[in-house]
């Protein structure tokens, strides 16, 4: 039995950061890398299978991105995967969700899970799309935002609920092998000691080229991408109104607001 | 390519309000005023949801049945890469939900169309779409472009645009959805446990009677309805 | 010398049938065989405990240990009658042991082998008065502990413990109350009987003159004789009396001796073991993980080292511990007596049997009989008060540290903590600032402080997180750069070369953080050019001082108080006029009790002109804010008391309190909020030492509360 969680290092912004000179990006010295907090989540789903399970089951995680991406692919090992695979290739620089997904999707079709975990969105620019789009490529059943997974390893089908706008929750049956994205609060994720971490070193990390993974570069980066960025800025100051007043003038002026913003005359 | 496809939210037979956001916004991307604006309601009755979406700025509501009542992202993947091969939209707008997450990055995957999520502004620069969506957080914004594809999917992000005002009476036409396997079966809904709170990230929804200041007032817990 | 025939002695085994004395003599042989035995049983289950770091003093540690021993000096230590009574029963004790030491070398030793012989004439008498002095002594305090125990009942001797409720297996412990009880009147009854056994056998001697005569050299046997020849006792009986009274008085005593292994008079060996085996830096330098061991923590109780399963057995539920400790004393589950007794308990039912048991079975965390449970191993403050005060240097919080570095590693924390550890990871403080704002204090301040990675300094200041970016410090921190400006001091800070110094991540058992904090600082600070290090932080100043020399960074660090103090006497700060305050200052655990820096502080408030009233718990026994041992990153339970709160409460009672000083930025951050909690707020101020410097200079501060 084998599960495969996609990861993703995401960005976060540092104090006072600049945008590069070609203003498609923030400059790299002020970006701080980390573990999406997602796949924390995602992850964590995959041990608790593994470790609820009697039958062996492998835990393997994928990661598309440069080798400074190791320290988090360390982090997931020491939380108990047990492989790690990051794919890279200057070709990829540039690459969407999509064109990342293509190459999940690669991966997919060389390790043969049993299933595919990733997170619902990634916290820096929240395309929510790398889980599905993978899932087109692969043809594979999926289903997204997920807070609770009913799934035993190697099993036919799995029950799941996701949440939606309103906090109520829809009950489905999915057939697997599938895709699922998992959204944050599913369950309490581990906490990798930094000791467990740095034993973790003992424990490979796979890297393959896109050669390995039979994926053409045109597959990849901005001509393999749905979407391209042609300029990152820092927006004005949004509309934000502090509204004062007593209770009754608040209620009144928030609802004024909502009414104009709703456009509709209840 | 020409003409925008508005995909219509369902909830539980009730279509919801972000739908008519995605009209209100279709109106904006009209790159000629003779540009045709579609909504397709997908669903077990979606003639019953034909009302609600009978508002300006819709010219053809396009109703689907399909064999689920509750959402499928299959089946919906499957319906609205058939509407986009049919009627060759140059836009489609979808909103940036829950279902959307289900389905959307696959619909652009398998077609190959360009693609962007959570957009909160968009238009012509130069005859090229370009779409403006937050990044790192919400901390910049990034504009997006779409180089060399004809159709355009983009899911738009709910409470930014004005939904029309007034109503009118579209021509109403039926398709066909293509036959799609079911490999996810709805079960069951669950009621959140917190019934009463207001959720901001939608809208006021709910129980459409009650006066929207009440619902507010009840919030922040306004003595006076209690 | 041979035997004097003329010489007065005392004649052992006298009237003794050959039979009896070789009966006595093998009864003798099984009651030390039996000792020997369990020395053994006991010796064979520290030595199933791990290796232990030995710095291989030992000759120096023998004196060491033999001076506390003699002096009583911990047992004294804030416990004066306890201390006193003690010494009654120890020196009573050890006297009346040589006693019989040197009747054991003189008849069945020396006599035999080599005919000498000096049991006898004047050495004789003396010794007969010493001993009959040293029994009135062990009478006297084993009288005074027996009232201690049974009228004053000090709340330090209740055995109910914290950690676990009534019904659980473990919960009763009368068992150790009968045990203390038997222990006392057992050796009263030896010396009762020992008395009686003396003037029982000289009414029966009365007749012989070499007897008769010297009786009064044991007085208190002599007065004992009078009164019993004065109810009328003949020598016939008084010769039954003492036969009988021989062998009651032999055979007790001889079975006191076989049982010291098995019971709590152990502590006469173990005691003298945990202290000669101290570690004097014990809590302020926490040991490394050494490099071969697979578990990072303890799990299992081999896992503690052989002299901490000896240290274990030294305990004499002297409550100490239990009566200082801040977490027990608001209601929390811990008491570090406790954590002890439930491990050696463990200890003695896995670790005595002849064969180990299975490793799973040794698994000291849990809910179960002798195990710690998580909340008891989460509510420590490290505030090392326990360690502090034991008598016989048992080192709690090492112990529990290294029971929390398991609990870390299972991931067994408070989602809060959990979050904390993983921002100080990211960030490198705890308070999830991005680096660069580290130094963002700085920007108020009208003069540009010198960054010390670019250039060469005097003094490397180690701000320490709380004082870098809790708002309400960095007015403090500001003061101080004012402060150290003013003075003509040549200082500089590391910027973002400055990460978390690491020593509450240690103490929370994240070794692997640690390591990677000390290691950081460490590069920063060998890049650097300076001559001493002064810091704000008080964990910081430990962790540095006493913990990064194992890391490789061993610098000379102090705390700002001693700076201060100097620039003040060296007139390089001038007072511009004294303030007059009635004051109070509380001890920060890390620089009083940790570091021994009590005096500094309250030098500089004496030059101030303040009038300094010391609340009951102070210097080395101050009581914990309670933000120690990770807890300011974990929530309080609710319901339960906050050592803050019963702090403020003490300095409350201060008749005219004005000014709560602290020199340490959690303290400020606790007790400030304390004082609100408390009720007190507009009765007096909480202040930071350097705020009453710059008051002092005239100088306010820019916002005041």
């Amino acid at each position: 039995m084998k599960l495969l969680v996609a990861v993703k290092r995401v960005a976060a912004l540092d104090e006072d950061f600049e945008i590069r000179a070609d203003g498609r990006d923030v400059h790299a010295d002020f970006l701080l890398r980390d573990l999406n907090e997602w796949d924390d989540y995602s992850l964590e789903e995959a041990m608790k299978i593994k470790e609820a399970g009697a039958a062996p089951v492998e835990v393997v995680v994928v990661c598309v991105a440069a080798e400074e991406a190791d320290e988090s692919l360390r982090k997931c090992l020491a939380k108990g995967a047990d492989r790690a695979i990051r794919v890279w290739d200057e070709a990829i620089e540039g690459s969407d969700s999509i064109a990342v997904a293509r190459l999940l999707a690669a991966v997919a079709r060389r390790e043969k899970p049993d299933m595919l975990f990733a997170g619902v969105q990634s916290s820096d620019h929240a395309f929510a799309s790398t889980g599905i789009a993978t899932a087109a490529f692969l043809d594979w059943p999926h289903a997204a935002v997920l807070t609770h997974l009913a799934y035993t390893a190697g099993g036919k089908s799995a029950v799941f609920r996701r949440e939606l706008e309103g906090g109520v929750l829809h009950e489905m049956q999915i057939e697997c092998p599938a895709v699922l994205t998992i959204q944050l609060g599913i369950n309490t994720p581990r906490y990798a000691s930094l000791r467990s971490i740095k034993q973790a070193a003992a424990k490979p990390i796979e890297v393959l080229s896109l050669e390995d993974l039979n994926v053409a570069p045109g597959h990849v980066g901005e001509r393999g991408s749905l979407s391209r960025v042609r300029r990152m800025y820092v927006p004005d100051k949004g509309r934000a109104e502090m509204i004062e007043g007593s209770v009754e003038e608040q209620a009144a002026r928030l609802a004024h607001i909502i009414r104009e913003l709703a456009g509709s005359a209840s | 390519m020409s003409g925008i496809l508005v995909i219509a939210e369902h909830r539980r037979d009730e279509v919801r309000p972000v739908t008519l956001e995605l009209v209100g916004a279709a109106q904006s991307a009209r790159r000629v005023p003779e540009e045709r604006v579609a909504v397709a309601v997908l669903g077990a009755e979606p003639e019953r949801s034909v009302p609600s979406v009978s508002v300006a700025g819709v010219d053809e509501v396009l109703t689907v049945k399909l064999a689920a009542g509750e959402f499928d992202p299959d089946a919906y993947e499957a319906t609205v890469r058939a509407l986009i091969e049919a009627r060759k939209p140059s836009l489609v707008l979808l909103p940036h939900s829950i279902d959307s997450f289900g389905y959307a990055a696959a619909v652009a995957a398998k077609s190959n169309h360009g693609f962007a999520t959570d957009v909160f502004r968009f238009g012509y620069q130069d005859g090229a779409l370009v779409a403006t969506r937050g990044g790192y957080g919400q901390k910049v914004s990034i504009e997006m472009d779409f180089p060399a594809r004809e159709v355009v999917i983009l899911t738009l992000r709910a409470g930014v645009f004005k939904p029309p005002g007034a109503r009118a009476s579209p021509s109403v036409t039926s398709f066909a959805a293509p036959p799609a396997r079911a490999r996810l079966v709805s079960r069951s809904f669950i009621e959140a446990s917190a019934a009463d709170d207001v959720d901001m990230t939608d809208g006021i929804q709910g129980d459409s009677s009650e006066h929207p200041r009440c619902r507010i007032a009840k919030t922040i817990g306004h003595p006076r309805m209690r | 010398m041979t035997r004097d025939p003329t010489a007065v002695t005392r004649v052992l085994f006298e009237d003794f049938a050959p039979a009896a004395i070789a009966a006595f003599y093998v009864i003798a042989f099984a009651a030390v065989t039996v000792f020997c035995f369990g020395v053994y049983v006991e010796v064979r289950k520290y030595r199933r405990g791990s290796a232990a770091d030995m710095d291989g003093r030992l000759l120096a540690r023998l004196q060491a240990m033999i001076g506390t021993v003699l002096s009583h000096r911990t047992i004294a230590h804030r416990d004066r009658a306890a201390g006193a009574a003690h010494r009654l029963i120890f020196y009573g004790f050890v006297l009346l042991f040589l006693g019989t030491a040197t009747i054991t070398l003189d008849y069945d030793i020396l006599g035999p082998l080599f005919g000498v012989h000096f049991w006898q004439g004047a050495f004789y008498l003396w010794f007969s008065l010493v001993l009959d002095v040293a029994g009135v002594l062990l009478t006297g305090g084993l009288l005074y502990m027996m009232y201690r125990r049974g009228w004053l009942k000090p709340p330090k001797l209740d055995y109910a413990r914290p950690d676990r409720q009534p019904g659980d297996a473990d919960y009763d412990r009368s068992g150790y109350r009968r045990e203390d009880w038997a222990f006392l009147w057992t050796l009263l009854v030896i010396v009762a009987t020992g008395y009686l056994l003396e003037a029982a056998r000289l009414v029966w001697l009365e007749a012989t003159p070499d007897v008769w005569a010297y009786r009064w050299w044991s007085p208190a046997g002599a007065a004992l004789a009078e009164g019993l020849r004065a109810a009328g006792m003949s020598a016939a009986s008084g010769g039954v009396l003492r036969t009988g009274l021989w062998w009651f008085h032999g055979l007790l005593a001889l079975l006191f001796i076989a049982l010291i292994p098995f019971t709590k008079v152990k502590h006469i060996l173990t005691a003298a073991g945990s202290l000669m085996l101290r570690d004097p830096l014990a809590a302020q330098r926490l040991p490394r993980v050494p490099e071969q061991q697979q578990r990072a923590g303890a799990q299992y109780i081999t896992d503690f080292s052989w002299k901490q399963l000896l240290s274990l057995d030294a305990c004499t539920k002297c409550g100490r511990c239990h009566e200082v400790c801040p977490a027990r004393a608001v209601g929390a589950p811990l008491s570090p007596r406790d954590v002890i007794l439930s491990l050696r308990e463990f200890a003695n039912r896995t670790l005595e049997s002849a064969t180990l048991p299975a490793q799973a079975e040794l698994d000291v965390h849990g809910k179960g009989p002798g195990q710690v449970t998580m909340e008891t191993l989460w509510s420590c403050r490290t505030c090392m008060a326990c360690v502090e005060v034991c008598p016989v240097a048992i080192e709690h919080v090492p112990v529990i540290v290294q029971m929390r570095r398991q609990l870390v590693e299972a991931g067994q924390m408070d989602p809060q903590l959990k979050k904390t550890l993983q921002t100080i990871h990211k960030t490198g403080n705890s308070f999830g600032e991005g680096k660069r704002k580290r130094a963002a204090w700085t920007k108020a301040l009208p003069f540009a402080v010198k960054d010390a990675r670019k250039e060469p300094v005097d003094v490397l200041w180690f701000v320490g997180d709380y004082a870098s970016f809790d708002p309400r410090n960095q007015k403090v921190t500001q003061g101080l750069a004012w402060l150290l400006q003013e003075a003509g001091v040549d200082f500089g800070i590391l910027y973002e070369g400055e990460s978390n110094a690491g020593n509450d991540v240690r103490r929370v058992g994240e070794e692997g953080l640690y390591e990677v904090l000390a290691t950081s600082n460490i590069e920063s600070l060998s890049a650097a050019s300076f001559k001493t290090i002064v810091t704000t932080d008080p964990h910081s100043y430990n962790t540095i001082r006493n913990e990064y020399p194992d890391f490789g960074g061993r610098y000379e660090i102090e705390h700002y108080t001693t700076l201060l103090l100097r620039l003040l006497q060296e007139g390089r700060l001038r007072i511009a006029h004294p303030l007059g305050l009635r004051v109070t200052f509380h001890d920060p655990c890390h620089l009083g009790r940790f570091n021994k820096g009590y005096d500094a502080p309250r030098e500089i408030l004496r030059l101030l002109g303040c009038e300094l009233i010391e609340m009951g718990r102070c210097r080395a026994n101050s009581f914990c804010c309670g933000a120690g041992g990770g807890r300011i990153w974990m929530p309080d339970p609710v319901g339960l008391d906050r050592p803050a709160h019963n702090r403020m409460r003490e300095a409350a009672a201060i008749p005219g309190l004005q000014v709560y000083v602290v020199s340490c930025p959690k303290d400020l951050t606790m007790f400030e909020d304390a004082l609100k909690a408390t009720g007190n707020e507009g009765r007096f101020v909480v202040r930071e030492l350097i705020e009453l410097v710059r008051e002092a200079r005239g100088q306010r501060q820019a916002d005041r509360q």
